[in-house]
């Protein structure tokens, strides 16, 4: 069975390709977003089995409006982790395998990042080698079944 | 194409752009030093990403400090040293070993203290054991004063390139190591001290440079009071000159043994150019000149193969003798079954007899377009000067007059010198 994947990035012409390719060649269901708003509904009716996350995302008020864009993504990740996202039940994807694809680079948001504790972080712009191993490992050593 | 992704494209444009018009810069070059090697790829960076400054820094973890090491421009008003906190930028390169960045919105406090509107810094790390970091400031997009915070894709970019450097780094300093070690076995094969002789004051010199090198000299005891003498070069520089001295100074040593058994010093040259012709590839070769000193007699005899015969300073005229151009022979190696002609000096009270290698008399001196050579002339004249003196007295006064025509870069060739005075 394909690994259901949810991709969140604003810049989504910059990994069309990739996701392309994931989805034509390689063994996986790639839905690509470019902001939270569907996102957040997607997670609530099905069970992901990788996110892949951007951290400076439109959020057009989903989640508190007093976060910055900048850290949008975190706050995001850290609702998620707790089950609930913009009054949404998405409990069962709460735990689920974090890769984080992102251009913040300052230690103070790093360590935020960190703290969510993703499988992995990808710095932008991302090769496609380190980006496909990365969701190969991730996706094998976390299953859902 | 929407305009954010149009913006986005120029600024990859622009970056590719500076990028590849300084991969000249940042590419490897041998035979550079380190420092300028250093300041080239630091300024390729400052170029590439738009940095007032760029430094390499060297941790000292214990006092959470950071000395720099290097800066461009040269200029640049950073202290020599900083301390740094915890959680800062610099600790969290340290800690991570990853590359951060920090700006206008998120600056930490060590970096502003330092004058630093906005960094990138990514760990460099040399074989040595020490902790470092390289580092772009103040990203300067228009002048005169807007700075601009660096993005991940700039960090890629400097921990490419700061890898690139320490790998260079590390390679040449490893080379440099065995180069050093390789010298100083080749040192140690060249006599220590002079060997005490009757009624002759002798000395001898070598200067190394910067690395192993292809000169030779010995001096060989012989039965009824007399002494093998030897100098010579190998052609070219470097460890494969330094291989063929040492397998030269074998072989000297192995056919000397017959001059012991009544063979005639031509008659060595012989066998000596045979296997040096044998051993060595074509377009090697070796010169030498083998001295015998007879103080019996008072006199030397000696073969030359390609190289400056033996100077004669004759102590009642205060002059050096005429160089016979004619009394050398080939070089050793270049063609089999040479015959060497031998020389016989007879030499007397106060007579001085100097051997030496092509570093001494071609050393380079002066500069730019004046660049000239040591010489006979300069060499001569300096051991007139204290001919009347000790043999190291005339040594230690060519290594004075040779260093002081030196320009500031030292030696390129490893230079040699035997001087010996009759009492």
């Amino acid at each position: 069975m394909k690994k259901r994947v949810l991709f969140i990035e604003d810049e989504a012409f910059t990994v069309k390709a990739f996701v392309k390719y994931l989805n034509e060649f390689e063994d996986y269901n790639v839905e690509l977003l470019e902001d939270l708003t569907e996102a957040v509904r997607l997670l609530s009716i099905h069970k992901y089995d990788l996110i892949i996350l951007d951290i400076m995302l439109p959020h057009n008020g989903i989640i508190d409006e007093k976060v910055s864009p900048k850290k949008s993504g975190i706050a995001f990740a850290r609702a998620l982790r707790q089950g609930r996202v913009a009054g949404h039940n998405v409990a069962e994807n709460a735990d689920i395998p974090l890769l984080v694809l992102t251009a913040v680079v300052d230690p103070r948001s790093t360590r935020e990042i960190k703290m969510l504790k993703p499988a992995g972080i990808l710095r932008k712009p991302v090769a496609w080698t380190e980006f496909f191993d990365a969701v190969q490992t991730t996706t094998s050593s976390h299953t859902t079944e | 194409m929407e305009s954010e992704e149009i913006s986005k494209l120029q600024y990859y444009f622009a970056l590719l752009a500076r990028l590849i018009a300084n991969l000249y810069n940042i590419a490897i070059h041998d035979n550079v030093p380190e420092e300028d090697k250093i300041q080239r790829v630091l300024q390729a960076l400052s170029d590439i990403l738009l940095s007032e400054y760029t430094f390499v820094g060297k941790y000292e973890e214990e006092k959470r400090n950071i000395v720099i090491e290097h800066v461009f421009p040269l200029d640049c008003p950073f202290q020599k040293s900083f301390t740094y906190t915890e959680g800062s930028i610099w600790d969290a390169v340290i800690e991570d070993q990853e590359f951060y960045a920090v700006g206008l919105d998120n600056m930490d406090i060590d970096a502003k203290d330092l004058g630093i509107q906005t960094v990138i810094a990514a760990p460099f790390a040399l074989d040595d054991g020490a902790k470092r970091i390289i580092a772009c400031c103040n990203k300067k997009v228009k002048e005169p004063y807007t700075y601009e915070t660096y993005g991940s894709d700039e960090g890629k970019i400097l921990e490419v390139v700061a890898s690139l450097l320490a790998n260079q780094l590390n390679r040449d300093r490893a080379v440099t190591y065995e180069f050093e070690k390789a010298a100083r076995i080749q040192r140690q094969l060249l006599p220590k001290k002079a060997p005490v002789i009757e009624n002759v004051d002798l000395a001898h010199i070598y200067i190394p440079a910067n690395t192993v090198g292809g000169d030779y000299y010995d001096f060989i005891p012989l039965t009824g009071e007399k002494v093998g003498i030897l100098i010579g070069d190998v052609c070219g520089k470097g460890l494969s000159a330094a291989l063929i001295m040492v397998i030269v100074r074998s072989f000297v040593h192995f056919v000397t043994e017959e001059m012991n058994i009544g063979c005639k010093l031509s008659e060595i040259m012989f066998q000596l150019n045979n296997l040096i012709h044998r051993c060595v590839e074509t377009g090697m070769y070796v010169t030498l000149v083998y001295a015998l000193l007879d103080t019996r007699e008072m006199l030397i005899r000696y073969c030359c193969a390609g190289h400056l015969p033996p100077l004669v300073y004759r102590a009642p005229r205060s002059r050096f003798e005429e160089i016979e151009e004619k009394s050398s022979g080939l070089a050793l190696g270049i063609e089999a079954d040479t015959m060497y002609a031998t020389h016989d000096v007879k030499l007397g009270q106060g007579d001085i007899v100097v051997l030496c290698t092509d570093g001494i008399t071609e050393a380079k001196g002066g500069r730019g377009e004046q660049i000239e050579e040591f010489g006979m002339q300069r060499l001569q004249t300096a051991i007139v000067e204290v001919a009347r003196k000790g043999a190291i007295d005339i040594i230690n006064e060519v290594q004075t007059k040779l260093s002081d025509f030196q320009s500031e870069a030292g030696p390129h060739d490893d230079a040699s010198m035997i001087v010996f005075r009759v009492k």
